[in-house]
């Protein structure tokens, strides 16, 4: 046996195993013992394909293994069983096992690694055995043996390298309907550019058959445009399951009852958000049924059913696509964090705040600490870090909670990165984007009454009662960079002009800017070398008149404006 | 783009370079690393840049920045017929606005000073490379990509 193997074959290896588990995931998560007998067709086929491909590569222990798996199945089959609780869970913990074995050989492709699998046929034989073994049995013998806690572990340490693999060497699985489509498009496209070149050299340019074309042609472009950007969405379904997977095994582990329901499995994000909502989400998964669900018996005595229930929703909405994780455990109390963040510094203890504006304190980062974990049943821990994903992500993240009745976290994402719809706007001669999701709205100044604040210098208007300071947005980029910032707040001069109403968490304030031209889809390009050093640009992308654009982040304009005080 | 680029059709002692123009003075730059020679193409100006970084401009769907080279060197000349040499550093495309372009000449290896006596103590002049010599006249080797390596970190506002 040669030790080294082909890097191909291994990374075909690899993605046949992240098929097979995906599908035997599904599996277990699908059945149940109303169904009567168990259909193992799927998952037969599954390890007996994952059993040739590890034979292939190589892995001749593993091809063992998922030989007496394969047996074991086959006798699970011929006894009829149904899909009881331990059954499902011992499916599961297959899959489990087969998940840490390639992990294991992810990390170190050595054909001679000898896989242990003597807790798992251990639990086979008890069930092959004993099919109606009550199920206290099982799970007092699965929490005997280490290796549930440790392949949950495992599982952590796996999903970060094949994240790093992802970027370095990305592929996506693409449906070949959508390809064919993306080629008819393109064939369809240059067939009308062959009728244009025509008509150019038979200057016929100017004929309404020729308009026809090219209106016909925008609409095919804007196809094409949607066919191609279809390539890199995939569902959340794959997103959603690993996260059932997570509150399964947690409510296992914590000896805890829940239920998981899914809504909205085929809603589309691109590929690069599904994959990053994996870690917070299973972060919120876990925070959820560590210390939100209560156990049965806290549950009956608070006169909920038994069974905690879990609810993760995907839904298409204006600004993208709203992700919810719904728990109806314990709940959170807004005083106890508001408390905990004033203990740690975070913030005033005299500080004015809303309810609701006390409870998103959880997700400021230097919030949680171990000593949070008991104050306040571990809601809170990383949940700075979810919250740094999420905006990485171009999404926003909110929390409600209602003590005793549960929690809901709700993620805003948008559906691509690439593409956002941005406002065009003038500032001092030049044309900048600005992304729609960072404005709440555009105001004309010449309807409001500009007016100082407190007989300061500073300019504010009154926008439905409400206070907003005016700042100029050229002077913001002005190329004198000498410029102080009370200039711009003792600036006078606030011609009538178009501005724009930026919300940065409580503050507002509005951004003038010279005019208002348009609005369009922008494809969003990272920022060139010297740009990357000013805050104030987020990206830069191409007009529809072939002009470069400096995309703005207004955020951190505001921000700016308001940190200088 | 580590290594210092070389074409593999060149033995070890030649190397073409593209010869161009600043002002009264001419200077050189590894053929390799240029992708491409353009038209002058009017920059959109962007704020808060250093006094030579010119602007941007859209490149057959490219969003590339441009520098003017001979103010980046300090050196004066007139706003006649200008182009741009378009090429790539680690923080993506750049064009350099240079005054004409001359040729791409072969240049034996010793024809060619590397000997840096000018450099200034204290400043980072990786990116000079020596001088060379071709039909009597003086030019100055110069790396692009390293000329942006070794940029003044722009003013952050």
């Amino acid at each position: 046996m040669e030790s080294s193997i082909d890097a191909e074959v291994l990374a075909a290896f690899f993605e046949d195993a992240t098929d097979v588990l995906e599908q035997w995931e599904r599996f277990c998560l699908a059945i149940n013992a109303e169904q009567g007998p168990i259909k193992f067709d799927v998952i037969l086929r599954c390890a007996h394909n994952l059993k040739g491909s590890a034979g292939m590569v190589g892995f001749m222990s593993m091809h063992a293994k998922l030989h007496k798996v394969e047996d074991y199945l086959v006798e699970l089959q011929r006894q009829q069983v149904t899909a009881t609780d331990d059954v499902v869970e011992a499916l599961l913990e297959i899959e489990r096992f087969i998940r840490r074995w390639i992990g294991i050989v992810k990390l170190n492709p050595d054909p001679s690694i000898e896989f242990d699998s003597i807790e798992l046929e251990k639990r086979l034989e008890r069930l092959v055995n004993n099919v109606q073994s009550p199920v206290s049995e099982v799970a007092a013998a699965s929490s005997k043996s280490t290796s549930l806690g440790a392949a949950a572990e495992l599982d952590l340490s796996i999903v970060k390298p094949v994240r790093s693999e992802v970027r370095t060497d990305e592929t996506l699985r693409v449906a070949a309907s959508k390809l064919d489509r993306l080629i008819q498009l393109v064939g369809e496209i240059s067939l009308h550019q062959s009728i244009l070149v025509r008509a150019a050299s038979e200057n016929t340019l100017d004929s309404d058959a020729i308009k026809n074309v090219i209106d016909l042609k925008s609409k095919l472009t804007q196809d094409l445009q949607d066919a191609a950007l279809s390539l890199r969405m995939i569902p959340v379904e794959s997103l959603f399951q690993k996260i059932e997977r997570m509150v399964r095994d947690t409510a296992k582990r914590e000896h805890k009852q829940v239920q998981v329901h899914r809504y909205g499995d085929d809603v589309a994000l691109d590929k690069l958000i599904v994959e990053g909502m994996v870690e917070p989400l299973i972060h919120i998964a876990r925070n959820a049924v560590d210390h939100g669900i209560e156990s049965p018996e806290d549950r009956v005595r608070a006169g909920k059913p038994a069974q905690g229930t879990v609810q993760l929703i995907a839904e298409n909405t204006s600004n993208g696509v709203t992700i919810v994780f719904k728990d109806d455990g314990r709940g959170i109390d807004p005083e106890r964090v508001f408390r905990k963040a004033v203990e740690k510094g975070l913030l005033a203890a005299n500080s004015e705040m809303t309810v609701g504006a006390k409870l998103q304190l959880i997700f400021l980062p230097g919030f949680s600490t171990a000593e949070a974990v008991t104050e306040l049943s571990g809601r809170g821990v990383g949940m700075d870090v979810v919250a740094a994903t999420v905006k990485q992500m171009a999404g926003q993240l909110e929390i409600t909670s209602e003590v005793g009745k549960g929690t809901n976290i709700q993620i805003t994402l948008p559906t691509n990165l690439s593409i956002i719809d941005a406002l065009i706007v003038r500032i001092s001669g030049s044309l900048y984007a600005v992304p729609n999701r960072e404005i709440s709205e555009v105001i004309d100044l010449r309807d409001h009454r500009i007016g100082s604040i407190d007989g300061n210098q500073e300019q504010a208007i009154d926008l439905r009662g409400r206070v907003v300071p005016v700042a100029l947005a050229d002077l913001f980029l002005s190329q004198n960079k000498d410029v102080a910032w009370a200039q711009i707040k003792n600036e006078r001069a606030l011609e009538p002009k178009p501005a724009l109403v930026v919300l940065l968490a409580e503050h507002v304030i509005t951004l003038a800017v010279d005019a208002v031209v348009g609005q369009q889809q922008i494809f969003v390009r990272p920022l060139i070398g010297h740009l990357t050093s000013v805050t104030y640009f987020s990206g830069s992308t191409i007009l529809s008149d072939g002009e470069p654009c400096i995309i703005l982040n207004v955020s951190e304009m505001a921000r700016r404006y308001f940190t200088s005080q | 783009m580590a290594q210092e680029p070389r074409s593999d059709l060149q033995s070890d002692d030649s190397q073409k370079f593209l010869i161009f123009q600043l002002g009264t003075e001419l200077f050189a730059t590894p053929l390799i690393e240029v992708r491409e020679v353009i038209e002058f193409q009017s920059p959109k100006p962007i704020p808060h840049m250093p006094p030579f970084f010119k602007g941007v401009i859209n490149i057959r769907g490219e969003i590339v920045g441009v520098i003017d080279l001979r103010e980046r060197l300090g050196l004066k000349g007139s706003d006649a017929t200008r182009c741009q040499l378009i090429y790539e550093t680690d923080a993506g495309p750049l064009a350099a606005i240079v005054d004409r372009v001359h040729s791409v000449t072969i240049v034996e290896e010793s024809d060619v000073d590397r000997r840096t006596t000018i450099a200034t103590p204290g400043t980072d002049r990786s990116y000079f490379l020596g001088v060379g010599k071709i039909d009597d006249r003086i030019f100055t080797l110069v790396s692009l990509r390293k000329l942006m390596k070794t940029e003044p970190a722009g003013p952050v506002p």
